[in-house]
């Protein structure tokens, strides 16, 4: 029905729930971080996505997703992409950054 | 817009410059070294788990490519190269920026937020400085043939690329005094004197600005005078 949406609870969400719990710690210390990486990968993905879609790199199926839409976007890959993908990222990072040494 | 290197050439596009903005500073980089094993690692995890879950997306149909826009190479017959680039990339600009980010927050600082206000800070300096083209004479002089040459260029509906030329020529000679102007006050401060060294120094950046505003008198002529003087004979 909404193959994005399934494929971001399956893979983006899921995976996310276990290492957001592991790092929780860090990530309310760090969350200045955290805040930051997301305004990050929106001021560079956003023209980013907006440029390959404008363009035709990439596009959705607009009755497969969830909407609404921005700028030919659909709110999953807002939803995904930035803040959810952004997450892993962070998430990963942080638990393997976990314990190093501060010299 | 780069047809079949279209997505190969947006991640290039927007990963490598801000890479080279983390990696380029020897402050970060230096801080970012010290976790470079587990950045790779990071990377490599998420590359990988990135090329084995896309392709499933794309079979969903979650998204598609358009087919003239990829090059078609696929690792193993599975995941498209773009997109293991996009992961690779991506996943090692983001955890280097966490990590060197980590690091400073460790010390107290916001690099973000200090990194903006610095910025700012350099910017409101630089304006500052402009008010240096109201300060000697020859700085107005050309201050005001710039404008000429900007008005003059907008009612003779130059193209774009004699446009392109007349910015070139009029910034660098606006840019060129502006330096010429503080190199003379810097050496005047230094030594006051006639000192012949001096004198050479300040006389060469004098020539520098002489040489951009004949060129830019050259650029001048060769985008106007072909619209001006049939009107005139």
């Amino acid at each position: 029905m909404y193959p994005y949406l399934g494929f971001l609870l399956l893979f983006f969400v899921l995976p996310l729930i276990p290492l957001a719990w592991f790092c929780r710690r860090e990530l309310v210390r760090y969350r200045r971080t955290v805040s930051w990486s997301l305004v990050f990968v929106c001021a560079i993905g956003g023209p980013w996505d907006w440029l390959s879609w404008k363009t035709g790199v990439w596009r959705y199926d607009s009755g497969r997703t969830i909407g609404p839409w921005l700028q030919g976007l659909p709110a999953e890959e807002f939803v995904g992409f930035y803040l959810l993908g952004t997450l892993l990222v962070v998430v990963v990072t942080l638990s393997l950054l976990r314990g190093r040494d501060h010299v | 817009m780069f047809e079949r290197w279209s997505y190969f050439g947006y991640i290039l596009m927007f990963c490598l410059p801000p890479l080279v903005l983390l990696w380029l500073r020897r402050e970060f980089s230096q801080r970012m070294t010290k976790d470079l094993g587990r950045i790779i690692a990071t990377t490599l995890i998420l590359t990988l788990y990135g090329c084995l879950t896309w392709p499933v997306a794309l079979k969903v149909g979650a998204w598609a490519y358009a087919d003239d826009k990829l090059l078609h190479w696929k690792l193993f017959g599975w995941v498209h190269l773009e997109d293991a680039l996009w992961w690779l990339l991506v996943s090692f600009l983001l955890s280097s920026y966490v990590s060197l980010s980590k690091r400073w927050e460790d010390e107290g600082v916001d690099i973000f937020l200090t990194e903006v206000r610095g910025l700012v800070r350099s910017f409101a300096c630089a304006l500052r400085g402009l008010r240096m083209l109201r300060l000697e004479r020859n700085t107005t002089i050309h201050a005001a043939a710039a404008i000429f040459a900007v008005i003059e260029a907008a009612f003779l509906r130059v193209t774009a690329a004699e446009w392109l030329a007349l910015i070139l020529a009029v910034g660098t000679v606006l840019a060129l005094e502006l330096i010429n102007s503080a190199l003379e006050r810097i050496a005047s401060r230094l030594a006051p004197g006639q000192e012949e060294g001096i004198r050479l120094m300040k006389d060469a950046a004098a020539a520098g600005v002489l040489v951009a505003s004949l060129a830019a008198a050259g650029v001048g002529m060769a985008v106007f005078l072909p619209r001006i003087l049939p009107a005139l004979l």
